[in-house]
């Protein structure tokens, strides 16, 4: 077997063993039988283990082969005009970490999964979506060009509103979900906005054509200067987005509706780092255009201000995580905004596993705080805000306060100015196709 | 403000607040009568009243006992005994129906058993087709019956087509303004010409059949059924429903979405990295001075607010005269208001609750206690109500102008009509009519006045009405069993161990259903051994503050308040080097943990943290989770290795008489612990035939990841452990002072015999002991057998116990299930640590001879108690007074919670979130949810509490006497009493008022070991006799083998 053959064996199982087990479970449930749970976390546990060892397999093999970049080309899925579909893994230093950190996070969170939702009902269903966000997942951090990358995109978003919504019965899950979705529809158009420009501005959709066969983190596109700085833009929309950043990250909170280890993968650990995997991924290109990068700057430096302040009031384990998670992810943005890509992609891996672990045992705090307050002999430990805080007079702490409480309104101003008119017009096209649909169903009684 | 509408608020906040959960902050778990507020009144009557006021489901649905009936868990003659109690209490009796073509209880007995399909008015048009009900008969009826009602309609049928002009009006809904023409071509797919329907009749008889059937049902219902007023408007009590109804939004949303962080933040026990400025002054004022600082708002509830809040300084005006304001304001007129404030009371019951009780007891607040005022809390709820009327009115219709201008808007009017129940009647009477048999010509035969007395019959026994006769029947199939093999069994044994040699082992338990199996096991190994239960505090109420912890915890129910102190110091002195060492290195370790904690969370720091410490998190995620068993023994090693705990003791004795700095007694004088020993030793009935060690065994729960951890540990204890209680007893009892004043009472303790105290972890099944090294040399081998025994009986407990547990697999030997036991405690992701209490179902108060022996499956409640040594049932009054009302409150919060789990419970454990460390929500923001969640009761089975006592119907007037709280629990039904005559053996049950033998019985199934009965079962098992456990091998006569 060549070594051209190896690689691209071990990034077709990578990314084929999740998606079997998908279908496996989606085909069963979709013919309304239900394996038994043993059966589903076994055969999700293998095909993550599965993809875990080829992916370590493979990062093993570059690094005593001292690649730094395989471009695996499966061909064209599909040829429609001037368009073509290919097919395209792109393996190298920003993809294997993120691809690691995503099979051992979510192998271990599929672990616990296995014992938490133990007799819960929609046991199966969690499985799926959790398959479909590894699925998503996988295609978007190896995807060698930006369809493949949007198709994993759209994976994680779909996969993470309907986990926000798992228990449908009760009806504040089923909102949030559907309000995060809208947050994630409407920053997707950068995304896709983004990659049609990128197709007609570098006739390509292959990574590794758009940077000129140079390897990560370098690249050299040759994408006229205007173009480059929307091109830029549209992309730091979509990662704002998906990242939740300021000023869409409000949905973030409200994502902690869905059972405890979906929160820690999605929100703690993998999903919400996609949007600063997309700007490193995009990093050659985001560096020649400095109004892109200063605004990545900016917008991570609001949001890790933003995220620390709200989260200061916080006073529930989880909105907690999601602010300070909200916070790192800031930082996160302001270090690829200055260039630190390898310090960014580091920061990203801790960052994703210590909150992992922080979200999976947030139920312990009770006893935590207990055990630790009667160590420390019962003292007032609790109190925080005695670290910066003394600078300040106290009205402007009040001030600061009831800002925080509020979320400095960001809740209010984008449902007034986005979401509310998105919904409007949804919910014009719903009366439109319901009127349509009265008008072919002509046999309707009235009673 | 009149003094008149101040008292009509203050009656009402008071009303309102006892309808609420009282169950306090999580950490220290509460366990609480949900009902508690319909204690009054007789069980029935208040579910019925309880599922109203609460909205929630007064029981089981029919299903689930049609279920228990195919199970053999209710049967025949269990229906009849609650129905024939039924007629006999009711005026009409059993009356015969229909001319007498069949009885009340027939058709009761149909209704119960196949149920009836309640559809709304608009859905009936729905199922009728959606399930083909207009072409076939109901399932499951009798095929017979069918044909000869296929056979009379079709004949009937036949003549009509002829003589009727229009043949089509024979299948014309009453209430459907339709063509009856266009019916029959959608009901029977014919031309509706005589032509047409005849040969539909030939061909589909079926379906003319029922179709005919069912435009009678209609006819009939609509002829001679008078139509009952309707209110053209709902009742609306809050401004909220009203808005509900006209813009179909929900006002409770936006208010919830803004009030919960608000309420979370004031009762924070220290959570949150910014404490809420003034939380000091109260929920009112902290509120105002929240909403009206910072920035211009631009969320339109919070601008609202500023705009009410500026009109009027509320915090000024106080609590209830904001709450008056606000009333009017809304436009509630003075004789609404205890409506609407107990409405809006439950709209956010565990948040308001919490309030209520904390305001009751602030010492329940683990950190601090802000002033909590329930008043403050109702008086912000309505200003929020108010805003959101406002707010959500402006934006659905542009309504200007106040929000009592709100009732009279002209949306308000048209408000939807309740649609006439008479069709939902018919639709009844149509499923009656099919499951009696009777047909089209019949129905039309009879007269107006038996139509009516049929659909009354029916509209009485609503689905309420039959589940209760389903949860009766239950509750009496249960009842019965388990008496008559406790009666069966009492024939076959001595109660009075007199005539015996004293044991080499007495051990005294906690009442906990837990400790049931592991008495059982202990018993199993050896006639030598006897166990007792009693209250798991043992009779030492405390203030206890063990080297761990950082304060004094009350180790005592929750109704009592203990009046002394004590402490736990290491063996080398309160201020020994070791001590201070020991307590040194884990202040630097915690201190470390609890900045990183933080610090994790912030801004720098926790770029700090997870740059550089993130990734290695992988390490104890992955071990802790795929390896939970490692982790604790590392743990453990670690604790050992480095924070090696000194050996301890507790400052028990106390010479002066002033209290200390908590102004409580430090420690007990030696009449004190007489005291407190000889209670307890007369309560278990231990006042004579000593064995050579008596063991006290404690018992609590530690369980990993689970905010309801104390909601496992002993209720006796207030939802602590119940070790340091055991052991303070057994030094106590081992004093000689203690024992010369026992002597002179009449209680002699001989010196041979050892008090011995231990803990008995009911998760984990781990035993430890306290105190070893004072048990003399010359017992040294007891101890061991002590040891060894329990060793041998924690092994089997947890194989029994894991039973349960589906994902530990049931031929797993009894040194894997320990080790599966000893895995869930320490497992980050297991939700289902053990099931506490679940599935409890009686309590016996009695010598434990009458039990010993009998396989109880966990479900008991065992407090000993010995009827021969007690004179004008002193001792049981007391004994009930502490224990009943702990052993109903468990018992019936485990049944709420499991009969709605999410009105009355805490709902699914998955998505909680610890917030303020008082309680759990659901995800980012909720109600508080108060109750056990759905993991913690789903092997339950809800009936109420039987409660067994060894005595006779005097003594049990006596206790009504002396304890008023238990008479009234008893005779309002609240538990199912029974009683054993301590002479005789015959066992009596309480029902409606009366005293009534039961007898009979089934000679019970013996089995040599408990495994042999449970072995491979998971469901809830009946009585059997264990002949190993039981007191004396030659006296297993009258047994079937």
């Amino acid at each position: 077997m060549s070594t051209e053959q190896f690689f691209t064996a071990c990034a077709i199982t990578i990314l084929l063993l999740p998606t079997l087990a998908f279908l496996w479970l989606g085909a069963n449930l979709l013919i309304q039988r239900r394996p038994s749970e043993l059966m589903i976390s076994r055969i999700s546990g293998t095909a993550q283990l599965g993809s875990l060892l080829a992916a370590i397999t493979i990062s093993m093999a570059m690094m005593f082969n001292h690649t730094d970049q395989v471009v695996v080309d499966l061909g064209a899925w599909f040829i429609a005009a001037n368009y073509e579909f290919e097919i395209v893994f792109l393996i190298d230093r920003l993809s294997m970490p993120f691809v690691l950190l995503t099979c051992i996070l979510t192998g271990i969170v599929g672990r616990f999964s296995r014992s938490y939702l133990h007799h819960e009902s929609g046991y199966a269903r969690f499985f799926l979506l959790m398959l479909m966000f590894l699925v998503g997942m996988l295609c978007l951090a190896m995807g060698g060009t930006i369809d493949l990358l949007f198709a994993g995109w759209e994976l994680v978003g779909l996969s993470s509103a309907l986990l926000i919504g798992f228990f449908q019965h009760r009806k504040e899950p089923v909102l949030n979900g559907l309000r995060t979705f809208a947050v994630y529809r409407i920053c997707d158009v950068g995304l896709l906005v983004g990659a049609i420009l990128l197709h007609h501005y570098a006739h390509t959709a292959e990574f590794d054509l758009v940077f000129t066969h140079a390897h990560w983190p370098v690249g050299l596109p040759d994408i006229p200067t205007a173009p480059l700085h929307v091109i830029g833009l549209l992309f730091l929309l979509a990662a704002m987005g998906k990242s939740g950043q300021v000023p869409f990250g409000n949905w973030l909170p409200r994502a902690m509706e869905g059972p405890t280890p979906s929160s820690a993968i999605f929100y703690g650990g993998i999903s919400i780092h996609a949007g600063a995997y997309l700007l490193l991924r995009m990093s050659p290109l985001l560096e020649r255009s400095a109004i892109t990068m200063v605004s990545i700057v900016v917008i991570g430096l609001l949001t890790a201000i933003y995220g620390t302040l709200v989260g200061r009031v916080q006073c529930d384990v989880k909105n907690q995580l999601a602010y300070s998670a909200m916070a790192q992810v800031g930082l996160i943005f302001v270090e690829i905004g200055f260039g630190f890509h390898f310090f960014a992609l580091l920061h990203m891996g801790g960052h994703a596993t210590l909150r992992t672990l922080q979200f999976l045992r947030s139920a312990t705090v009770l006893r935590e705080f207990n055990r630790l307050k009667a160590a420390t002999g019962g003292s007032d430990l609790s109190r925080g805000g005695g670290q910066y805080e003394f600078l300040f007079p106290m009205r402007l702490r009040r001030w600061l306060y009831t800002a925080a409480m509020r979320g400095c309104d960001m809740d209010a101003v984008v449902q007034s100015t986005l979401v509310g008119p998105l919904m409007k017009i949804a919910g014009s096209l719903e009366r439109i196709e319901e009127r349509w649909a009265g008008n072919i169903d002509a046999k309707r009684v009235e009673p | 403000m009149s003094s008149s509408a101040h008292e009509t608020i203050n009656k009402a906040l008071a009303d309102a607040v006892r309808l609420l959960p009282s169950q306090g902050p999580i950490g220290v778990f509460v366990h609480h009568n949900i009902w508690e507020a319909f204690e009054h009144l007789p069980f029935e009557k208040a579910a019925i009243k309880a599922s109203q006021t609460f909205r929630g489901e007064p029981y089981m649905p029919e299903s689930w006992y049609r279920e228990k009936f195919k199970e053999g868990r209710i049967d025949k003659t269990d229906l009849e005994a609650i129905l024939s109690r039924d007629f006999s209490e009711d005026a009409h009796g059993d009356d015969l129906l229909l001319g007498g073509r069949f009885s009340r209880r027939e058709l009761r007995r149909a209704l119960l058993h196949r149920g009836l399909i309640e559809p709304d008015d608009d859905s009936i048009t729905w199922q009728l087709e959606e399930f083909g009900l207009l072409r076939w008969f109901l399932p499951d009826l009798d095929p017979v019956a069918n044909r000869a009602v296929i056979a009379e309609t079709s004949s009937w049928l036949s003549v009509q087509l002829h003589t009727h002009d229009d043949p089509a009006l024979l299948f014309r809904d009453h209430f459907y303004r339709m063509d009856p023409k266009e019916l029959v071509r959608r009901w029977l797919g014919a031309e509706p010409t005589a032509h047409g329907i005849a040969s539909a009749l030939r061909s589909q008889p079926q379906a003319c059949t029922v179709a005919s059937l069912w435009a009678a049902c209609t006819y009939r219902v609509a002829s001679c059924v008078a139509p009952r007023k309707n209110d053209a408007k709902k009742n609306h009590v809050r401004i909220r429903d009203l808005l509900f109804d006209i813009t179909r939004r929900d006002l409770d949303d936006m208010v919830h979405e803004v009030l919960v962080p608000i309420l979370a933040s004031f009762l924070d026990q220290g959570l949150a990295y910014w404490p809420m400025p003034d939380a000091a002054l109260g929920l009112l004022a902290a509120m105002q001075h929240v909403i009206l600082k910072g920035p211009h708002a631009v969320a339109p509830l919070w601008h609202e607010l500023r705009k009410i809040l500026r009109e009027n300084n509320h915090a000024e005006l106080g609590a209830e005269a904001s709450i008056v304001v606000s009333l009017q304001a809304m436009g509630y007129p003075q004789e609404s208001w205890p409506m609407v404030i107990q409405e809006t009371a439950l709209a956010l019951p565990g948040w308001g609750g919490m309030i209520g009780r904390l305001q009751r007891e602030p010492e329940l607040a683990p950190d601090h206690c802000p002033p909590c005022k329930f008043s403050e809390f109702m008086a912000v709820r309505l200003l929020f109500d108010h805003a959101a009327a406002l707010v959500l009115a402006h934006k659905e219709f542009d309504h200007v102008g106040t929000a009592a201008a709100l009732w009279t808007t002209p949306d308000a009017s048209v408000l939807r009509v309740i649609p006439d129940p008479r069709r939902v009647e018919a639709f009844s009477l149509f499923q009656v009519a099919q499951d009696l048999g009777i047909s089209t010509p019949n129905l039309l035969d009879l007269s107006d006045q038996e139509i009516r007395e049929v659909t009354d019959e029916i509209r009485v026994f609503d689905h309420v009405e039959r589940r209760r006769i389903w949860h009766l029947a239950f509750e009496c199939h249960y009842r019965r069993g388990i008496l008559q093999a406790i009666g069966t069994y009492r024939k076959t044994v001595t109660p009075s161990l007199e005539h015996l040699p004293p044991p080499r082992l007495q051990l005294v338990f906690c009442i906990d259903a837990r400790e049931e199996s592991l008495r059982r096991y202990l018993e199993e190994i050896s006639h030598d051994i006897e166990t007792h239960g009693t209250g798991g505090f043992f009779g030492v109420a405390v203030a206890y503050r063990g080297l761990d912890d950082g304060y004094h915890a009350p180790l005592c129910p929750v109704v009592q308040k203990p009046e002394h102190e004590v402490r736990e110091f290491s063996m080398e002195g309160d201020d020994s080097t070791k001590q201070r060492r020991y307590l040194a290195r884990r202040r630097v370790i915690a201190t470390l943990l609890l900045n990183f904690f933080v610090g994790s969370r912030g801004l720098l720091r926790g770029w700090l943290a997870t740059c550089g410490l993130g990734l290695l998190a992988i390490v104890p995620m992955s071990v802790r989770i795929l390896h939970p068993h490692l982790v604790s023994r590392l743990n453990r090693w670690f604790q050992k290795s480095f924070f090696p705990k000194p050996q301890t003791q507790l400052a028990l004795q106390r010479d002066a008489e002033e209290r200390g700095s908590l102004a409580l007694f430090p420690g007990f004088t030696s009449e004190e612990m007489a005291n407190r020993v000889e209670r307890v030793l007369q309560d278990i009935g231990l006042t004579r035939r000593f064995a050579r060690i008596i063991s006290m065994i404690g018992h609590g729960s530690s369980s990993l990841n689970n905010p309801f951890e104390s909601a496992y540990e002993c209720a006796a204890c207030a939802g602590r452990k119940g070790g340091p209680n055991a052991r303070l007893f057994a030094l106590m009892a081992n004093k000689q002072k203690v024992r010369e004043i026992l002597a002179q009472r009449g209680i002699t303790i001989p010196g041979s015999t050892v008090f011995v105290a231990g803990y008995h972890d009911t998760c984990n099944d781990s035993i430890s002991w306290f105190d070893l090294e004072n048990v003399p040399a010359s017992h040294h081998e007891d101890l061991a057998y002590l040891k060894s025994s329990f060793d041998r009986a924690r092994m089997q407990n947890a194989h029994e116990r894991c039973r349960r547990f589906e994902n530990v697999p049931l031929d797993y030997s009894d040194e894997q299930t320990l080790i599966a036991a000893e895995g869930r405690a320490e497992d980050l992701a297991q939700p289902r640590a053990e099931y506490g209490n679940a599935s409890n179902a009686m309590c016996v108060f009695g010598r434990r001879s009458l039990t010993r022996g009998l396989f109880l499956d966990r479900r008991a409640f065992l407090v000993s108690y010995d009827p021969t040594i007690d004179h004008d049932a002193e001792i049981i009054s007391r004994l009930l007074a502490a224990m009943g009302p702990v052993g109903m409150n468990i018992n019936l919060e485990y049944g709420l919670s499991y009969i709605d789990n999410e009105r009355y419970g805490a709902g699914s454990k998955l998505p909680h979130n610890v917030t303020s460390l008082i309680g759990v929500m659901n995800g980012p923001m909720s109600d508080l949810r108060t109750g056990f969640p759905w993991q913690m009761v789903e092997i339950h089975e809800p009936m109420r509490l039987l409660v067994i006592i060894e005595g006779t119907p005097a003594t049990i007037a006596r206790v009504a006497e002396r304890q008023p709280a238990v008479g009234r629990a008893i005779s309002n039904r609240w538990v199912q009493l029974a009683l054993i005559d301590p002479d005789t053996g015959v066992v009596s049950e309480y029902t409606h008022g009366s005293f009534g033998t039961v007898s009979g019985g089934k000679p019970l199934p013996s089995i040599a070991r408990s495994q042999d009965w449970y072995f491979g079962h998971r469901e809830n098992l009946g009585v059997s006799i264990v002949r190993s456990a039981i007191a004396r091998p030659e006296r297993s006569a009258g047994v079937s083998p």
